[in-house]
């Protein structure tokens, strides 16, 4: 199952939310590190230098001039300060050794001797004789001649190791210290961001929730309300499309409850003849006028067309034509259409003006096709006024029939509607002999066939109906 | 009593008009809304039976204009439409009753005549006078049990005296509403029918007990009771 948004937010702010923290209190804490161990560092070095300048170079050692008042740290065995000196001369006095310490170091205890010049100086970390963590900076400097011998260039200069360490205990225990309020500050965070996130993202996805709730509510009769469209960003194309959608929905539905409306009106009003006939019979069987079978066989084949009507209007719209195709002569088929009305097209008096290319013929199915021309004939024969002119004409190439008739109560408004099923221009339904299916029935066989009908009225209130092969309109 | 007909269909507006001339009605019919409402505005009917979706102007639009000027004879509307907002709307402008298609003739029937009877104050068909019983249900007159038989157009003028009571009725107000506005009427039917009327309903020879009176230059009258 698909998780929700709001889930998957979460979850994707809360892993965000970790990572940020994470790397972002490794960041802060080794910059806090790095500019903790520049202190300490600067603190070696000066603490170095100043230690430099207390070394002279006597004529037969070199001489080591602390003074415990300014460097009291050295001199107390337990303080945290170290530092180790290596000469190639005897160190202090003429009968010491090479190498001198300070105080807090024992006899037995050394420090590392690596060490770089007084520019670019040696930090290591490590661990101090007494066990404790320690840092320390190690220089290799040449220290100035006593001033006594100063001008004596016999006495030559030389090189001195200097190694000076200091116990990190206080660094490190700060630098833990800023770690722990660090991973505290970020638990905080991301507990936060678990709780707060949530919430959060409810009231941000509020609009969605809303929508969805108004979705639920919507159903038939409820199909002409819209979504408000002054939503956030995000979701106005949502709610743009969920009010197209509505629209063509409400459309359609609109449409068919015509369609069953018509329907009814279609099957109640014959159904109604039949019984309220078949009771006055019933009644005053002596006293009743006209051919009771006549008049009832009359109204059950006015349903019987209507009802046939309806299946091959069905029958076409689930199922495509079958590929029985064959040349069919389009001037043929129009003389055979034009002889089936023979008898209204001369009871209504009405005159056939015909423009059809000659061996003008179409690969396609026939029976469909005649279904085809026969209704938009028909439509023509039947709705044009009496005595007037129809105009058929035909093109090989692109293919195209085109019927004209005067239709001097359509209206433009009336022009997408035609094709509806059981759609009539009279609105009372009167007719008996017209059910309002054929002009749907054409343009479903001609969809069938890959072909399309399009009504066009002009000033005059002529119809132009135009059997066209789709793509070629 | 007189009955409009506006139905579309030939077939449902002959049966319909069959089935009431048959039941004793005097029926006009006509097959759009124009002709309708030019019925109904030119004559004085008990009932309008009318279809809604009729060519020409729409039942309801028939309806709207009887009501705006003034027409208040009962009407009947008739239709394939169904639901509960048409037959609302059909009532709101007017309509005094709504059938929809198909229908039960011996119903459509039963709504016409309760509709006829609504119009003169019954609300039984059985109507009292002095001795006389008019059935309007069964069409019969029986006076004391003893049936009397009278003609259709007999009992068609001695009906609407009898609903009409205590009214002076004029001959062409009897004529308008017995007989059809077809029907080519001879000068003295009316006279002629109410003789006869006299003659079964009036038991004694001498014509004492004689119910249907004569106002000269005005027309017929039956008496009312004092009671009523």
């Amino acid at each position: 199952m698909t998780r929700s948004i709001k889930t998957q937010l979460s979850l994707a702010l809360m892993a965000f939310a970790a990572l940020f923290m994470i790397f972002g209190g490794w960041l802060v804490y080794n910059q806090i590190r790095a500019s903790f161990y520049r202190e300490f560092d600067e603190r070696l070095r000066l603490q170095a230098l100043s230690l430099t300048s207390g070394i002279r170079k006597e004529r037969d050692y070199v001489n080591v001039i602390f003074s415990d008042r300014y460097l009291r740290e050295f001199t107390q065995e337990s303080s945290t300060w170290f530092f180790q000196l290596w000469a190639p001369e005897p160190l202090d006095r003429k009968d010491l050794p090479n190498t001198f310490k300070s105080n807090s170091l024992t006899r037995n205890q050394d420090l590392p001797r690596e060490c770089g010049s007084l520019d670019n100086p040696v930090y290591i970390n490590f661990q101090l004789p007494n066990g404790k963590p320690g840092r320390g900076i190690g220089i290799t400097f040449t220290p100035i001649k006593d001033w006594s011998i100063r001008r004596d260039d016999r006495v030559k200069s030389v090189d001195v190791d200097m190694f000076m360490a200091q116990d990190r205990t206080q660094l490190d225990t700060s630098l833990r210290a800023v770690a722990k309020h660090l991973i505290i500050a970020g638990g905080i965070g991301l507990f936060s961001t678990i709780i707060l996130v949530p919430p959060l993202l409810t009231r941000l996805l509020r609009p969605l929730k809303l929508v969805s709730r108004q979705t639920e509510a919507i159903n038939a009769d409820t199909l002409h309300e819209r979504f408000n469209p002054n939503q956030p960003e995000e979701i106005r194309p949502i709610i743009l499309a969920l009010n197209g959608l509505l629209e063509r929905l409400e459309i359609s539905f609109v449409r068919e409850r015509r369609f069953v409306s018509d329907i009814a009106h279609e099957l109640r009003t014959p159904i109604a003849e039949i019984k309220t006939f078949t009771e006055l019979k019933i009644k005053w069987p002596d006293k009743t006028e006209g051919d009771f079978e006549k008049e009832i066989l009359k109204m059950i084949r006015r349903m019987e067309s209507l009802v046939s009507n309806l299946l091959q209007l069905a029958r076409m719209e689930s199922t495509p034509s079958d590929t029985l195709q064959s040349q069919v002569e389009i001037q043929q088929e129009v003389e055979n259409c034009l002889g089936q009305l023979t008898q209204i097209i001369e009871s209504r008096n009405i005159s056939i003006k015909k423009q059809i290319e000659q061996n003008s013929s179409l690969l396609t199915h026939p029976d469909i096709l005649h279904t085809i021309v026969f209704n938009l004939l028909s439509n023509a024969v039947y709705h044009s006024p009496e005595g007037s002119s129809l105009k058929i004409q035909s093109s090989a190439t692109p293919f195209n029939l085109c019927v004209t008739n005067p239709a001097p109560n359509l209206k433009q408004e009336d022009l997408p509607l035609m094709f509806d099923r059981l759609w009539r221009q009279e609105k009372s339904r009167s007719s008996t002999e017209r059910h309002g299916l054929g002009l749907s029935l054409a343009q479903t066989c001609a969809e069938a066939l890959g072909m399309k009908i399009s009504a066009q009225l002009d000033q005059e209130n002529r119809l132009s109906m135009t059997l066209q092969l789709m793509g070629d309109e | 009593m007189r009955v409009l007909v506006v139905e579309d269909s030939d077939s449902l507006r002959s049966t319909l008009s069959q089935a009431l001339q048959n039941s004793g009605y005097v029926v006009d019919s006509a097959a759009d809304g124009e002709e309708g409402l030019w019925f109904a505005e030119s004559n004085d009917y008990d009932v309008v039976v009318l279809d809604i979706m009729l060519p020409k102007m729409d039942g309801l639009t028939v309806l709207e204009r009887l009501r705006q000027n003034g027409c208040e004879t009962n009407v009947l509307l008739l239709t394939a439409k169904d639901s509960l907002k048409d037959k609302v709307h059909g009532l709101q402008i007017g309509a005094d009753d709504y059938l929809v298609k198909p229908f039960d003739l011996e119903e459509l029937l039963a709504r016409v005549w309760a509709l006829c009877r609504r119009k003169y104050g019954r609300k039984d068909n059985r109507i009292e006078i002095e001795d006389l019983t008019l059935d309007l249900n069964a069409r019969t007159v029986s006076r004391n049990g003893s049936p009397i038989y009278l003609t259709a157009r007999e009992f068609k003028v001695f009906e609407y005296l009898a609903l009409r009571r205590g009214q002076i009725v004029s001959k062409t107000e009897i004529e308008s509403n017995v007989y059809d506005s077809e029907a080519e009427l001879m000068s003295n039917v009316v006279e002629s029918t109410i003789c006869d009327l006299r003659r079964k309903l009036t038991p004694d020879a001498d014509d004492t007990g004689n119910i249907i009176y004569t106002r000269r230059g005005m027309g017929y009258y039956i008496k009312k009771e004092q009671s009523e």
